[in-house]
């Protein structure tokens, strides 16, 4: 067992070094630590109060004053989008995290135990599978109500089946490993064996998931807030704002430029991040290196 | 081969059953009373006995399971209940409007499939060079893009500041806009998975043999890679087709095109519950029906599929 | 091992792709379905949302009456200055008592089918609204009803109670006639003997109208004596507001409703008209859940009042497209008084407001915590996101949800039907033809539930119905009074809904009536 410990570790320090010496993990992971650093700096980083309401400078374009310019209502765009980004990073952590959380759960007990209870999780997670997570979301925003809360429990159970299947797929993988069957044998509990050896491989390729789910539920937030389903005001989250501004894009244009950069932004750099990190892992590509 | 038809339909005919059960239950998460949205059209001025009357009319007054086995005895009769909104029959509503989505998605398809299949076929046969790249990069900006900010911006240049395309009509010319805003963010997804599925294939072992027995580049091609390719296609083409019923939903709104996604939208909004419950149901429909179809499709292309 | 099947190969392509073919062909064929029609015959009008329906017995909302209007026929008419003329009514009496009305019937008023609108037609109208089955939710603003006879070509309206606002309802949408023939058992087709016939409805996208050849005009303000010149008239659901102005500014539709920031880029540009409803008899105004602590208190609901900047709404909110008001009635109805109602009701005054709530205990430490809701309209979210600014400044922490109407009003209710937990404060709006709507809102058990259960007041309702002329002014003041004293309604803007249209400048004819109902009648391309 301990060979087997250390052969973990040392394949995981390999991964970790190529990771960070891959351009796309890099780039990726410079966007993200920039967002998470404007959403944890936001009131430093914004000249005004985003709510606050300014009617007699409404609609201004772009100036030193506002850099993004203002909205309708006199809001600064910039001081928005960047405490927008609180809100994305808030959405995308509680859909991520309900998905993760209830995916692996899932995903182990259905490859931990087997039986009926795997055929009825695996198939049922199959079943939403195959539908589109903004459907799902949309259904679900549908009876609960629309508010954001309602869209990140949403967005974040439509998102289950991807850690679902990732999971049971690695733990089907582990349990055939003869590591496995022999702590069985020596009588490790249920937990030890979950705990120490399921866990950290599910991790790596779960991590992938993670990334990309991170973008996937920002594009579902900022779709259904779009559709008036998700944040009310005056919360400044970009599918909101844009929304709100529509009507005026046509003489005002900044305001469906900067909001709608920003989720660019965002979820190109989770999805780049996610890219790096699958070719990592990914065995057939560390063949070919070239 | 007829067995495997067989169980794949009796399993699609299961999973709609389970998704008219589903839905029927769905309205019981409302954490409100459903009798209240139906009479709060009329200004909310009702009295107690209409109140009571309505619940009995729409059977919320009895047990949750009976109520939903009376769903499920509608659906399968052909009935699914009337819009609390417009009082017409939830079924017909959603039908007339079918063939507006359908149509979107299958155009959307072929955008996305016309431009994202060539892309990645070509990207992963030029993989890690700087073409690759390029397109790689092309493509994940592709996917970043939320669907309806693509659209607005499309919508206000092409149709309001130059014009040229007409927009919430009923033909062919108002659908150019909506397609193509479909279609591109598609194209991305399926220019990636294509690439995926085709540096699978590339490196396969019976293509290296191929090339090392000396055949010619294209037949290498054309007769050990086309097929597995088409495979992957088919996958391809049945995620993405559910995914772009998805799309709809917000593109629909965008360009005012008058399908299901639209519809599906106003109900939501209304919380008229019969509708949204029925707009679930044919979505999950029309998902369920397209996945037997390219089950059945990879059936035929490779029976080996068939023995498992 | 593959080389066997690269026949099979071929010919599953090219089934596949024809198969697709066909089925993309059908699809596009199947939604290529509209009519075509020729160019300067038609009539196009672009709304954001669609009719709920076309039964004039059963629905409420300004959007269904605008398509009803063009099918049928009123008993009475309305000029501009509220004066009641003649309609399907060629005349009419009351009784000394006010308890008999007599309609004398028009002869020879024609339904689109052929069939008669006539006395017994226009009870079976009448008799329709109070019968229980159809539980119309104006039953209680035709009056308090004993009967309708038929005598002749007179149509007898017997009540138990004096309704002076009578005539004014029977001018207005409210008293659309129908045809009989439209209810077939249980099938509805509408079926009128107004300027346009009932074509075809596709729900959600078009609602498809024709000129009645043997149309006789008797509203006062529509010039054209006969059918409408325009031969076709489409109404079209287009709710994305940049798409409208696209639609409108291609051709492809003749009318659209504009987007508020556009309607004053429309109206200044030479190319384009814009049209506004004098007539809206439309009122939009902020209710409080006054059962629910602290709004109990007259003070804390006032404090709401003087919380809120009227001005900045319709300025900004509304683009300046609507006005600010102070009276629950809506302007140019009678009873409507701005200068006497702004003594009664509030203004803006934030430090008012902060006073008022400190003393109940409220500060910046510990603000008034409400719920808020509205409808998703233009200007109206717009103006609650202000307002919501305003309530911060005056240590109102306001909860704010944009909803449909059907959404929030079943908050609403059970708001209203709760003495205890979290207030509500809601923006709504209420139009017609007479300040007696004041009854549907605020007698019992009132719309959104909001019923005032206050005995005097609910006397006061009553009575305004019994008096006519100066004396039915005075009560309908202290009905006003009442409400805007005691802080239950603050009234804020008119008109608020779907009253604006735009079109190209070559259209000629076109304009509104009571309340913000579209006219077509004249409408002539150049």
């Amino acid at each position: 067992m301990t060979g087997v410990n250390l052969v973990n570790h040392m394949e995981e320090r390999n991964n970790l070094n190529r990771a960070l010496r891959n351009r796309n993990v890099q780039m990726g992971g410079i966007i993200i630590m920039i967002l998470i650093a404007v959403a944890i700096f936001a009131p430093l980083l914004a000249p005004y109060d985003p709510a606050k309401i300014a009617l007699g400078k409404r609609l201004s374009a772009p100036s030193v004053a506002f850099l993004f310019g203002t909205d309708e209502f006199g809001r600064d765009i910039f001081s928005r989008v960047v405490f927008g980004a609180r809100l994305t990073l808030y959405v995308g952590i509680v859909a991520v995290g309900i998905g993760f959380i209830s995916g692996v759960a899932i995903g182990i007990s259905a490859g931990y135990f087997g039986g009926w209870l795997r055929s009825l999780l695996m198939r049922s997670v199959d079943y939403l599978y195959t539908f589109p997570d903004i459907l799902i979301a949309l259904g679900l925003v549908a009876f609960l109500g629309p508010s954001l809360t309602n869209v990140m429990i949403a967005v974040g159970f439509s998102v289950i089946p991807y850690y679902a299947r990732v999971t049971y797929s690695v733990v089907l993988v582990e349990r055939n490993k003869p590591y496995f069957e022999a702590s069985e044998i020596v009588g490790a509990s249920h937990w030890r064996l979950i705990l120490r050896h399921l866990l950290p491989n599910i991790v790596p390729p779960l991590i992938v998931v993670v990334s990309l789910g991170f973008s996937a539920a920002v594009l579902s937030a900022a779709a259904l807030s779009f559709l008036g389903l998700g944040a009310q005001p005056p919360d400044a989250e970009w599918g909101r704002m844009l929304a709100d501004g529509r009507n005026y894009i046509t003489r005002s244009p900044w305001i469906l430029i900067f909001p709608g950069l920003a989720i660019v932004i965002t979820v190109l750099g989770f999805n780049i991040l996610g890219d790096g990190i699958r070719d990592v892992l990914d065995p057939r590509q560390r063949k070919e290196g070239q | 081969m007829t067995n495997y038809i067989i169980r794949r339909l009796v399993i699609a005919f299961i999973t709609l059953m389970l998704s008219v059960i589903g839905v029927g239950l769905l309205i019981h998460i409302v954490p409100g009373d459903p009798v209240m949205v139906m009479l709060g059209k009329n200004g909310g001025s009702a009295t107690p006995e209409q109140i009571e009357n309505m619940r009995r009319v729409l059977g919320l007054d009895k047990p949750v399971w009976l109520q939903t086995l009376n769903y499920v005895k509608g659906v399968l009769s052909g009935d699914m209940g009337q819009s609390m909104f417009t009082d017409q029959p939830v079924g017909k509503t959603l039908f007339n409007v079918l063939p507006a989505t359908l149509a979107l998605a299958f155009s959307a398809m072929v955008v996305a499939v016309g431009v994202g299949l060539p892309l990645g076929f070509f990207a992963a046969y030029k993989h890690n060079t700087w073409v690759d790249n390029i397109l790689m990069l092309v493509a994940v900006l592709g996917v970043s893009i939320p669907q309806f900010w693509l659209g607005l911006i499309l919508l206000l240049f092409f149709s309001l500041t130059l014009g040229w395309l007409p927009v919430a009509g009923d033909d062919y010319r108002s659908l150019i806009l909506p397609a193509i805003t479909l279609g591109v963010t598609f194209s991305a997804i399926v220019a990636r998975m294509t690439r995926s599925a085709m540096i699978e294939v590339f490196s396969e072992d019976f293509i290296r043999t191929a090339r090392a027995k000396g055949l010619t580049e294209t037949i290498v091609l054309r007769r050990h890679a086309l097929k597995p390719s088409l495979i992957a296609v088919i996958t391809i083409v049945g995620v993405v087709f559910g995914y772009l019923m998805g799309g709809a939903v917000v593109v629909e709104n965008v360009f005012s095109w008058n399908g299901i996604g639209r519809l599906a939208l106003e109900a939501v909004l209304r919380r008229d519950y019969p509708m949204i419950q029925g707009f679930i149901l044919i979505f999950a429909s029309v998902i369920v029906i397209v996945s037997i179809v390219m089950d059945l499709t990879y059936a035929w292309l490779d029976p080996r599929i068939t023995y498992d | 091992m593959w080389d066997v099947t690269n026949q099979r190969f071929a010919r599953t392509i090219a089934q596949t792709g024809i198969a697709v073919g066909i089925a993309v062909g059908i699809a596009v064929g199947t939604v290529w379905s509209g009519v075509v029609m020729a160019a300067g015959d038609t009539i196009t009008y672009a709304r954001p949302q669609d009719s709920e329906g076309l039964d004039a017995h059963k629905v409420t909302t300004t959007i269904s009456f605008q398509v009803m209007q063009q099918i049928y026929s009123t008993l009475l008419t309305l000029d501009d200055k509220g004066k009641v003329h003649p309609g399907v009514a060629e005349s009419y009496s009351v009784s000394d008592d006010g308890l008999t009305y007599r309609f004398t019937i028009r002869d020879g008023v024609m339904c689109h089918d052929g069939t008669k609108m006539d006395a017994a037609a226009v009870k079976w109208n009448l008799d329709r609204v109070q019968s229980p089955d159809i539980a119309s939710p104006f039953a209680s603003s035709y009056g308090n009803v004993a009967g309708t006879t038929v005598e002749g070509r007179d149509v007898v309206y017997q009540l138990n109670e004096p309704f002076s606002p009578l005539p004014n309802i029977f001018g207005g949408v409210l008293a659309i006639m129908m045809c009989p023939s439209s209810v077939q058992g249980d099938d509805f087709t509408p079926v009128g003997s107004g300027p346009y016939k009932f074509v075809s409805w596709e729900r959600n996208n078009k609602i498809v109208l024709e000129a009645f050849d043997e149309y006789v005009n008797v509203h006062p303000l529509v010039k054209n004596p006969g059918a409408p010149y325009v031969k076709n008239l489409i109404i079209k659901v287009i709710p994305e507001g940049v798409a409208r102005m696209a639609a409108l500014k291609t051709g492809e539709v003749d009318f659209a409703e504009p987007s508020l920031p556009d309607a004053a880029d429309l109206d200044a540009d030479p190319n384009y008209k814009v049209y506004t409803a004098p007539l809206s008899g439309q009122q939009g105004y902020t209710g409080v859940t006054y059962r629910i602590p602290p709004f109990d208190d007259v003070r804390a609901r006032r404090a709401v009042g003087y919380a809120i900047d009227r001005n900045a709404c319709a300025d900004y909110g509304f683009q300046g497209l609507s006005k600010a008001t102070h009276c629950p009635i809506a302007p140019g109805l009678p009873g409507e008084d701005q200068e006497l109602c702004k003594q009664w009701g509030t203004s803006y005054d934030p430090d008012k407001a902060r006073s008022l709530l400190a003393e109940l205990g409220y500060g910046p430490d510990n603000p008034l915590k409400v719920a808020f809701e509205t409808a998703q309209l233009q200007g109206w979210d717009e103006c609650a996101t202000i307002m919501q600014q305003q309530f911060k400044e005056s240590y109102i922490d306001a909860d704010l949800r944009i909803n449909e109407w059907a959404a929030w009003t079943e908050a609403a209710v059970e708001a209203n039907s709760r003495t205890s937990g979290l207030p509500m404060i809601w923006n709504v709006g209420m139009s017609g033809t007479d300040g007696d709507y004041l009854v549907f809102l605020w007698g019992m058990p009132g719309a959104q539930g909001a019923g005032i259960d206050v005995p005097e007041f609910q006397q006061m309702l009553v009575d305004q119905r019994a008096l006519t002329g100066e004396a039915r002014i005075a009560k309908l003041h202290e009905v006003q009074k009442f409400l805007l004293e005691g802080g239950y309604e603050i009234p804020l803007f008119s008109p608020g809904w779907f009253w604006l249209s735009a079109s190209k400048a070559n259209v000629e004819g076109f304009f509104q009536v009571q309340v913000a109902m579209p006219v077509f009648n004249d409408v002539t391309f150049n």
